[in-house]
C-alpha cells in the first residue's frame, strides 16, 4: 500500500471496494462449487442413510444399514484392499521412475524431444483403448510378454487371470501410464535448477538433494536468462538481493520506479520472452562479483553436459532406449495387429510383420464402422468448452483469493480443498438424477457443466498468483487502472504460462474420460472418443481385432500430435507455475 | 432408399440392444429390411451395451426418463427383473389380437420363452444353448478320434488332460464360467438340478446336483487342463489353436469360425450331460421388449418386434451368429434356413440340442445381477483352487440367500 496517511474512511472504502471486486470475481466459482460439488456431496451423504434406488420414486431413511452391509461385504473389503495395494505400488514406483527417466533425459543432450514424447505417449493415450492392447500383451499363453519370457525359459505368470498376480499386472499398466506425467514434472524442475548451484560447484547429486524447491528459484532461473540482455555483474548482484527478498518469485529489477514506466512496456512483452529458453544454445558467462568471467560448463539443466562418448553416457543412452522400447511396445503391437487380418491375429507364434497386409481393409473398416470425424469433433468441442469455462472461472477466483482481501477467502480455501478430495465418481448419482429431471441428458451441457468448475485449476492459479509480486498490481492501481482492467491487462497475460500448463492437465483428463460420458450419453451423435471406442470395442469383441486396433490408432493420434507440438510449452509452463518437484 | 411421401408423419423408434459383438451386423440388416418394407417407420439405434448385464442395468437406469429407448432386447433371464418394475408393456393383448401367431412360426413353446408368470413380456429374438467346440488336430494328437467326440464329462476330462500333457503351451479345456451363471446352470441343469426351490425361498443349487456340477468343474481344473483365464483370453487361446475343448454358447460360433480361419480343424458337438436321462440345458439369448407407452410408437414397435423375431429375423440371426432359430417356420422352410443347416454342419450341434432347452433361470427380486455375480465369484475360487468345491458352493448359497427378497 502507498505510504500516505489516508483518512480512515477512505481506507475503508477502498477496502470495501476491493472486497466487492473480490466477491464479483469469485462468485461464478462459488456458485459452481456449490452447485456441482457441495450440494451433490451433501446429497450423497444424506442418500447414504436411505434406501434410495434409481427408478423407484420414494425412499425411506434406514440409518446405518447401508454402511453395515458395505463393511460386511466381502467384495467391498477385497476391492478396498486391492486399491490400497495398487496405489502403494504405482505411486512410489512411478515417481521414482519418473525422476530417474527425467534425470537420464536431462543428462543426454541428444534426442530429448524423442524421449520426452515416447515416455509421455501413454499419458496422452486413451486408456480404454490401450487396455485392449495390454490384455493381449498379457495373455498367459499366446501373449508377447510370456512368449518373450519363454525364450529365456521363464514361465510367465497368468498376469491378468490369476488373482494372485492380477494386481501386479494392473500395476504395471498403471505405472506405464503415469510415469510420463511425473517425468515431465521432474523435467521442469530440473530445467529450473538454479545456476547458482552450478556456480557453487556442487556435484550433481548435491544438486538433486539440495534443490530449493519453492517457486522462488523461478526468480533465479529467469534472472539468469535476463543476463543476456543486461549487464551481467550488476544483475547477478541484483539477483542475489532478489533472492534475499523473501516472498517474491519474480525479478523485481527496481520495480518501484520501473513499474510505473515499464509497466506498459512489460505488458506488451510477449510471454515468450519471459519463458525459460532451453539454454543449450545460450553461451553463458556470468561473472563473479570480483573476478573474470567464469566459463561454466555448458548447461543442460545444470547437469552433465559433455558430448564425449563415455561409458557412462553409453550406459545412460542404452537405459533410455531400452525403456523407450518397453514404453513403445504396446504401440508396436497395435500397429502390427492393425495390419493383420482376423484369422492371423491370434496365433501361437509371435510375428510382428503381418503375412498379408490388411492395413487398408482394417483402417477402412474402422473409419466406416465408427463415425470418427464425429467422435473427434465431439472430443474437441467438449474438451474445448470445458477448458474455456474452467479458465474463465478459475483465473478471476484465484486472483481474488490470492491478491484481494475479502471475508470468504478462508472458506473458499476450505471449499477448494474439499473439491480436490471429491471426485466426479462420488457425486455422479445426484448429478445424473438432476440432469435427468431437467431433461439435459444427451447434450453438451451434461457433458461439460459438472467440469466447468475446476478446483485443481483454482489451486494451480492460486499458487501462481501468490508468487506474483504485489507491487505489479499496486503499480497498476497507481497507474489508474480499474480492478477489471487489472484482471484483464495485468493478470491474464501474465497467467499465460500457468494457463498453458493447466490446459494440458485438463485436456488430457477430459479427452480420456470415459466414466461421465458413459453415464450421461446414450445417443451416439454425442459420443466422445472413449465412448465411441468402447462401443467399437464391444462391437468388434469377437470379431475383428485388427479393425479395433486400427480404430484405436486413429483415436489416439490427435492427442499425441497435440503433445508433440505443445511439449516444449508444457514443460516451460509447468516451470512457470512453480509446480515442480 | 427411395421413399414415397408418407401418408402420415414418420414414426421414429429408438432401439437399444446388447452385445454388439454378436448383433451389430444382424441389427443393421434387419432394420434396413424393415425400413424398406415399412417406409413410414424409422429405426435409430441407441448406444448398445456390451453385455446382457450392462444392458439391463442401462434400461433400469433409464426407465421412465426421456432417455428410455422405445424398444430394447433383454437377456432372457432378466425379463423377470424388468417386469417386476413394470417397465415393459404387456404384449398379451397384442398377441391375442394377432390371432394366429403359430402360423408365423411363433409356437406356444417359443412364446413361453419370453413369458413371466403368464404375461407375455417380450418375443424371443435369439436363443442359444451351450455346445462343445473342439480342436480336431489336438484331439488327434492326444490319441483321440475327432470323428467320435466324447459323450461324457469323464471322457472330456481325460482327453483334456492328455492334450495338456502334449506340452508346448497347450491346455485342455476352456469352460466359460466367467460373466454369468449360464454355464454353471449348464452343469446344474445337466445334472437335473434347479437353482431355487419351488416357491423360490430357498437355494437348492448347493444340493447333490450342484455338488456334482462343481466337482466336474474342479476336476476340469485338476485333471482336465483348465487354466485360469479371462473370457477374452480363453477365446483367443482357443482360436489360436492352443486349447483342446471350449464350452460356451453356440451364439459365438460364427465369430469363432472367422477367428480360427484355417489354423486348425474346428468341430462342434453336443455338450455332455451329467445326467444323460433327465438332464436339461439352459436357454441363452434375448427377447425383444417394447418399452414405449406412446400408442402410435407402440403400434410401430409391435410391427418391428414381430419382424425381428419372425422368420426373416431368424434367417439373418442364425447364419450371422450361431444362435438357434427361435422360429419354427424359419428352421424348416427352405426359404429361410432349410438348406443352411445342410451346408453348415458346425451349426447343427446347437440345433439338435433344442429339445433339451429349458428357460434360463431368473432370480426373483431386484438383485438379479448381484446374485449371478456372486455365483461367478465363488466359481472363480474353485477355478483358482483357493477353495474346495463344497466350500465355494456353500458360500455362494449363503450369499445368494441374503440377496433374495425377504418374504
Amino acid at each position: 500500500m502507498a505510504e500516505v496517511a489516508l483518512p480512515f474512511s477512505a481506507i475503508e472504502t477502498a477496502g470495501r471496494r476491493e472486497a466487492q471486486m473480490a466477491w464479483l470475481l469469485a462468485s461464478p466459482a462459488i456458485l459452481l462449487m456449490l452447485l456441482f460439488i457441495v450440494l451433490p456431496t451433501i446429497a450423497v451423504i444424506v442418500l447414504g442413510f436411505t434406501d434410495f434406488e434409481l427408478g423407484y420414486g420414494s425412499f425411506r431413511f434406514v440409518g446405518l444399514e447401508n454402511y453395515a452391509e458395505l463393511i460386511s461385504d466381502r467384495t467391498f473389503r477385497r476391492s478396498l484392499w486391492n486399491t490400497t495395494v495398487y496405489t502403494a505400488i504405482v505411486t512410489p514406483v512411478s515417481i521414482v521412475l519418473g525422476l530417474g527417466i527425467a534425470l537420464l533425459i536431462e543428462s543426454e543432450p541428444r534426442g530429448r524431444d524423442f524421449f520426452r514424447t515416447v515416455y509421455f505417449l501413454p499419458v496422452a493415450s486413451l486408456l480404454v483403448a490401450m487396455a485392449t492392447v495390454w490384455q493381449y500383451l498379457f495373455h498367459p499363453s499366446i501373449g508377447p510378454l510370456n512368449t518373450f519370457l519363454a525364450l529365456f525359459g521363464i514361465p510367465g505368470p497368468n498376469w491378468l487371470g490369476a488373482s494372485s498376480t492380477v494386481v501386479y499386472g494392473l500395476s504395471i499398466i498403471g505405472i506405464w501410464q503415469s510415469v510420463g506425467f511425473n517425468m515431465v514434472l521432474f523435467l521442469a524442475g530440473l530445467t529450473a535448477i538454479p545456476h547458482r548451484a552450478l556456480l557453487g560447484g556442487r556435484g550433481r547429486r548435491c544438486q538433486i538433494f539440495h534443490r530449493p524447491l519453492p517457486p522462488r528459484n523461478l526468480a533465479d532461473a529467469r534472472t539468469d536468462h535476463a543476463f543476456r540482455h543486461h549487464d551481467q555483474r550488476h544483475q547477478l548482484g541484483q539477483g542475489i538481493r532478489d533472492r534475499q527478498d523473501a516472498d517474491r518469485g519474480w525479478t523485481e529489477q527496481g520495480i518501484g520506479n520501473a513499474a510505473v514506466h515499464n509497466l506498459s512496456g512489460r505488458l506488451r512483452l510477449p510471454p515468450g520472452r519471459l519463458r525459460i529458453r532451453d539454454d543449450r544454445r545460450v553461451s553463458r558467462h556470468p561473472r563473479r562479483p570480483d573476478g573474470p568471467p567464469v566459463s561454466l560448463p555448458r548447461p543442460a539443466g545444470a547437469l552433465h553436459m559433455t558430448q564425449a562418448l563415455t561409458p557412462g553416457r553409453i550406459f545412460r543412452v542404452t537405459l533410455l532406449s531400452l525403456g523407450a522400447l518397453m514404453f513403445l511396445a504396446p504401440y508396436i503391437f497395435m500397429i502390427s495387429t492393425a495390419g493383420k487380418d482376423q484369422s492371423e491375429i491370434f496365433s501361437a507364434s509371435l510375428s510382428l510383420i503381418p503375412q498379408h497386409s490388411a492395413y487398408v481393409a482394417n483402417f477402412t473398416k474402422a473409419l466406416m464402422r465408427v463415425s470418427m470425424p464425429n467422435l473427434l469433433l465431439n472430443g474437441v468441442i467438449v474438451c474445448g468448452l470445458i477448458l474455456v469455462l474452467q479458465v474463465a472461472v478459475a483465473v478471476p477466483c484465484a486472483y481474488a483469493m490470492a491478491k484481494l482481501k475479502f471475508g470468504a477467502a478462508r472458506i473458499m480455501m476450505a471449499l477448494v480443498m474439499l473439491g480436490l478430495l471429491v471426485p466426479i465418481h462420488a457425486t455422479a448419482l445426484p448429478l445424473y438424477v438432476a440432469f435427468d429431471n431437467l431433461s439435459l441428458l444427451n447434450s453438451y451441457t451434461a457433458l461439460v457443466a459438472p467440469f466447468s468448475i475446476s478446483v485443481f485449476g483454482i489451486f494451480l492459479f492460486l499458487q501462481f498468483f501468490r508468487a506474483m509480486p504485489d507491487d505489479l498490481i499496486h503499480a497498476a492501481r497507481l497507474d489508474g487502472m480499474s480492478e477489471a482492467g487489472i484482471v484483464a491487462r495485468v493478470i491474464v497475460p501474465n497467467a499465460w504460462p500457468a494457463v498453458t500448463a493447466f490446459a494440458i492437465f485438463s485436456v488430457v483428463a477430459h479427452w480420456n474420460d470415459l466414466f461421465w460420458p458413459l453415464i450421461v450419453v446414450t445417443n451416439q451423435s454425442y459420443a466422445t472418443p472413449p465412448l465411441g471406442l468402447l462401443f467399437f470395442r464391444a462391437a468388434e469383441a469377437g470379431d475383428d481385432y485388427g479393425a479395433l486396433m486400427a480404430a484405436t490408432l486413429i483415436i489416439t493420434l490427435p492427442l499425441v500430435i497435440a503433445f508433440l507440438l505443445a511439449q516444449k510449452r508444457f514443460v516451460e509452463g509447468i516451470t512457470m507455475t512453480g509446480l515442480k518437484g | 432408399m427411395a421413399m414415397a411421401i408418407p401418408a402420415h408423419a414418420e414414426t421414429t423408434l429408438t432401439v437399444h440392444y446388447p452385445m454388439p459383438g454378436f448383433f451389430k451386423d444382424v441389427m443393421d440388416t434387419i432394420s434396413k429390411k424393415f425400413m424398406e418394407e415399412n417406409p413410414d417407420i424409422k429405426i435409430q439405434f441407441a448406444n448398445p451395451s456390451a453385455t446382457y448385464e450392462e444392458g439391463i442395468q442401462t434400461i433400469m437406469r433409464q426407465a421412465g426418463t426421456a432417455e428410455m429407448p422405445d424398444v430394447t432386447f433383454i437377456g432372457l433371464n432378466r425379463l423377470r427383473m424388468l417386469n417386476e418394475r413394470d417397465i415393459p408393456i404387456d404384449l398379451t393383448p397384442l398377441v391375442a389380437k394377432e390371432g394366429d401367431m403359430a402360423s408365423k412360426g411363433f409356437s406356444e413353446n417359443i412364446l413361453k420363452l419370453a413369458q413371466v408368470k403368464g404375461k407375455q413380456v417380450g418375443l424371443a429374438f435369439t436363443t442359444s444353448n451351450p455346445i462343445m467346440y473342439y480342436n480336431a488336430d489336438l484331439v488327434r494328437a492326444a490319441g483321440g478320434n475327432p470323428d467320435v467326440p466324447p459323450k461324457t464329462w469323464d471322457e472330456v476330462i481325460a482327453l483334456g488332460g492328455k492334450i495338456k500333457a502334449l506340452g508346448d503351451g497347450n491346455e485342455g479345456i476352456d469352460f466359460r464360467w466367467q460373466g454369468d451363471d449360464w454355464m454353471f446352470s449348464a452343469l446344474l441343469f445337466g445334472a437335473g438340478g434347479t437353482m431355487l426351490n419351488e416357491d423360490e425361498t430357498k437355494v437348492t443349487f448347493n444340493g447333490p446336483e450342484g455338488q456334482k456340477a462343481v466337482e466336474v468343474l474342479d476336476r476340469m481344473v485338476k485333471e482336465g487342463g483348465l487354466p485360469v483365464l479371462t473370457k477374452q483370453a480363453g477365446e483367443q487361446a482357443f482360436v489360436a489353436g492352443k486349447i483342446g475343448f471350449a464350452f460356451q454358447t453356440t451364439g459365438a460360433l460364427r465369430n469363432t469360425i472367422k477367428n480360427v480361419g484355417t489354423k486348425f480343424d474346428l468341430r462342434t458337438a453336443h455338450i455332455p450331460l451329467i445326467d444323460p436321462v433327465n438332464g436339461k440345458l439352459p436357454t441363452g439369448g434375448n427377447a425383444v421388449v417394447i418399452l414405449t407407452k406412446d400408442a402410435e410408437k407402440q403400434a410401430a414397435a409391435w410391427k418391428f418386434a414381430k419382424f425381428a423375431a419372425g422368420p426373416y429375423g431368424a434367417s439373418v440371426v442364425v447364419p450371422g451368429t450361431g444362435y438357434v432359430p427361435n422360429n419354427e417356420l424359419a428352421a424348416a422352410s427352405p426359404d429361410y434356413l432349410g438348406t443352411f443347416y445342410k451346408e453348415n454342419p458346425l451349426f447343427r450341434a446347437g440345433l439338435e440340442q433344442m429339445p433339451l432347452m429349458k428357460p434360463w433361470y431368473a432370480f426373483p427380486g431386484s438383485n438379479g445381477v448381484k446374485v449371478t455375480q456372486t455365483i461367478v465369484e465363488n466359481l472363480s475360487r474353485v477355478v483358482e483352487q483357493s477353495a474346495t468345491p463344497q466350500e465355494a458352493l456353500d458360500d455362494a448359497a449363503a450369499d445368494v440367500e441374503d440377496l433374495l427378497p425377504r418374504s
